[in-house]
């Protein structure tokens, strides 16, 4: 203990003898960040670099297995580092992936995906439109070979050089409209668009179920779901590595992000015994979770939620709720002051979002 | 023909007779180093160890020894115990680090590799909850960033000397009191068991970046009980109270009123109340005698 002591800064222990004050719990995001990682096991990386490898990559394409298929059930598998996470459904069919990743990283996942697989690609789900999420339908697209109606493509079999892109419609709009920030060419857009909540496909031998929250991370979401496999991938609505990313101007909410994680939570993922294993959740950004991880970021969403409404209850400005911190204790492990969604701009999206008074589809948190 | 020819070429009749007569023997003898133990067996926790933590439980707002930093402490400003109330939550187990000091009558047992007999994991079971712990011995690496975290996590284990040192990661986000103090899931628990007989001695050090200015140390005894049986403990969640699905109790900042409680029903200065790493320490004491304290309250004091 007295090397941990020693290994502890000055300057360190003023900020936290001064915070042990009682009710003296005031810090800003960067005073939070700083006293974080002083507690590390040794060879470990801190929150940061881990936050920093699952958001942004080391350059390299990772594959990580969450489902072994068999004879008869698919096989699943994740891709990080290749911008959104990529999840790859293999089996009897051919190869369903949700998202195709950065346009720049294309090569390195068609030689990922060849690594674990000579199964033909069939379709792509698009879970928005980002450029993170479909910059590569073009390339990974040109590889594959869809089974399209036969009197349509006069075929029998499979038709080169296709796949079949599937995103709601939202994505297509954005995607297809001319000086949009996500506009891309037309071989990048989704093939075939849904507007309900939900949509249906049947693919290697299991049911795979869409889901579009409405106006959650923005207003064109879909969080997959594999019933067989028990696997599901969510999007933008829950990371592990970072505040959820809600876009206004593309129609996204706070609440929205919200009832998205209710959604999973109590009508989608059954947690396995003692809330172990049981639906697998992979994220755009971020590491394969499971039910409490979820369970966790929504509870954590929620108090932050409950905290700006009650300072917007009391007409506090932005600047009063940015300088209140209501994000304090998740700081340091969702937390950033650099990088394109900093924690402020979080909390700013945030109290922009609730005070539009969006509706609340009944979620209330309980605060006395 | 050489002096030291002969004697190789001569045939030792002494060397042969003992060799074939300390051969079975050798053979018996087991494997590994002798220094290695030998941890199987039903283990019966010691409740009266740190009994008011571990029964009853701890006080809310009692931080006092708890290396935490200002996230740790906020982070338990705001916890209500009717956090438990939730469905989603009825069926946490007590994380790895922390089912030690649990309702934690435990089985240990070693698993063998049939072909070699090389040790391949140590496996713990524990009542509550029945949490499985897989401690892996073959050297094998820990999964990468990207892999999930679980309430047991993942484990690997190597002798030191005759104590099992265990390093756990890839936990999910779990707590070290029972009071709201958390810690993160990018905590690493290095853990040491030593046996003593018939008694076992557990060592866990939290290392949290998140919530945790310093390792956190605590120490959890064990005694061989052969007749011991552990129950089942399956579990299903059920509506307890009526909370609409979405509800996560909680306190705003500022409004818990329970942070002083303890602090008035011991006569301890509110301040010492809110942990931090200088209050581990023998020398805070000193320090606590200039704090101001908070007249008695009439609350009857806990079994702690």
């Amino acid at each position: 203990m007295q090397s941990s002591c020693k290994r502890t800064g000055a300057g360190l222990r003023t900020l936290i003898a001064a915070a042990a004050v009682l009710g003296a719990t005031q810090m800003n995001t960067a005073e939070a960040m700083e006293s974080a990682g002083t507690s590390l096991y040794p060879g470990t990386q801190t929150p940061q670099q881990q936050n920093d490898f699952l958001l942004r990559g080391d350059g390299a394409v990772h594959v990580w297995q969450v489902r072994q298929g068999g004879p008869t059930a698919a096989s699943v598998y994740v891709l990080v580092g290749a911008g959104a996470n990529i999840t790859v459904h293999i089996g009897t069919n051919g190869m369903l992936l949700v998202n195709s990743g950065k346009e720049a990283m294309s090569d390195q996942v068609l030689a990922a995906l060849k690594s674990i697989t000579t199964a033909p690609l069939r379709t792509i789900v698009a879970t928005d439109a980002s450029p993170e999420v479909t910059g590569g339908n073009i390339k990974l697209g040109a590889t594959g070979k869809s089974v399209t109606g036969g009197d349509v493509t006069n075929l029998i079999g499979a038709s080169s050089g296709i796949t079949a892109i599937l995103a709601t419609e939202a994505v297509m709009d954005r995607m297809s409209a001319r000086g949009s920030r996500d506009a891309t060419p037309d071989g990048a857009w989704p093939s075939s668009t849904y507007t309900n909540s939900t949509k249906d496909l049947w693919f290697n031998g299991e049911s795979i179920r869409l889901y579009h929250p409405p106006a959650a991370h923005t207003d064109g979401d879909s969080m997959v779901y594999f019933r067989y496999s028990d696997v599901v991938s969510v999007g933008d609505t829950y990371s592990s590595a970072r505040y959820p990313s809600f876009d206004l101007e593309r129609g996204g909410s706070f609440q929205g992000v919200i009832n998205a994680l209710n959604h999973l939570i109590y009508d989608v993922m059954i947690p396995g015994p003692q809330n172990d294993g049981g639906t697998v959740v992979i994220p755009n950004y971020g590491r394969v979770g499971g039910y409490s991880d979820v369970v966790f970021y929504q509870e954590m969403l929620i108090i932050i939620r409950d905290r700006i409404q009650h300072l917007i209850d009391q007409k506090k400005s932005l600047q009063q709720v940015l300088a209140a911190n209501p994000t304090l204790e998740f700081d340091p492990r969702f937390g950033a002051t650099t990088g394109n969604w900093t924690t402020t701009d979080f909390v700013t999206a945030a109290y922009k979002s609730l005070s539009k008074k969006a509706p609340t589809r009944g979620r209330k948190g309980s605060t006395p | 023909m050489s002096q030291t020819n002969r004697v190789l070429r001569k045939p030792n009749r002494q060397l042969a007779l003992c060799a074939g007569l300390l051969l079975p023997a050798l053979m018996a003898l087991p494997g590994p180093a002798a220094a290695q133990r030998d941890l199987s067996g039903e283990w019966r926790a010691l409740y009266h160890e740190d009994r008011g933590e571990r029964m009853p439980g701890p006080d809310v707002a009692d931080y006092l020894g708890v290396p935490i930093n200002a996230q740790g402490r906020a982070k338990a400003d705001s916890w209500m115990a009717s956090l438990h109330e939730l469905q989603e939550n009825q069926c946490r187990p007590h994380p790895s680090d922390y089912a030690w000091r649990g309702p934690f009558n435990m089985r240990i047992w070693n698993e063998y590799d049939r072909y070699t007999q090389s040790l391949v994991a140590v496996h713990t079971h524990g009542q509550w909850q029945q949490p499985e712990q897989t401690i892996w011995m073959d050297g094998r690496p820990h999964p990468p960033t990207a892999a999930t975290h679980t309430w047991q996590g993942f484990s690997t284990g190597q002798w030191v000397g005759d104590k099992l040192h265990i390093v756990t990661d890839h936990l999910t986000e779990g707590w070290i009191r029972r009071n709201g103090l958390n810690r993160s899931d990018y905590t690493t628990v290095s853990t040491h068991i030593m046996r003593h007989g018939d008694y076992l001695t557990v060592v866990v050090i939290d290392y949290d970046p998140v919530y945790l200015t310093e390792p956190f140390i605590r120490s959890t005894d064990f005694a061989l009980d052969p007749l011991q049986r552990i129950l089942s403990y399956p579990c299903e969640s059920q509506v307890e109270t009526d909370h609409k699905p979405g509800t996560v109790p909680h306190y705003l900042p500022g409004t818990n009123p329970f942070l002083t409680e303890w602090a008035e029903a011991k006569g301890i200065p509110p301040e010492a109340t809110r942990g931090g790493p200088e209050t581990m320490y023998p020398e805070y004491i000193k320090a606590m005698e200039k704090m101001k304290k908070l007249p008695r309250s009439g609350r009857r004091p806990d079994a702690q």
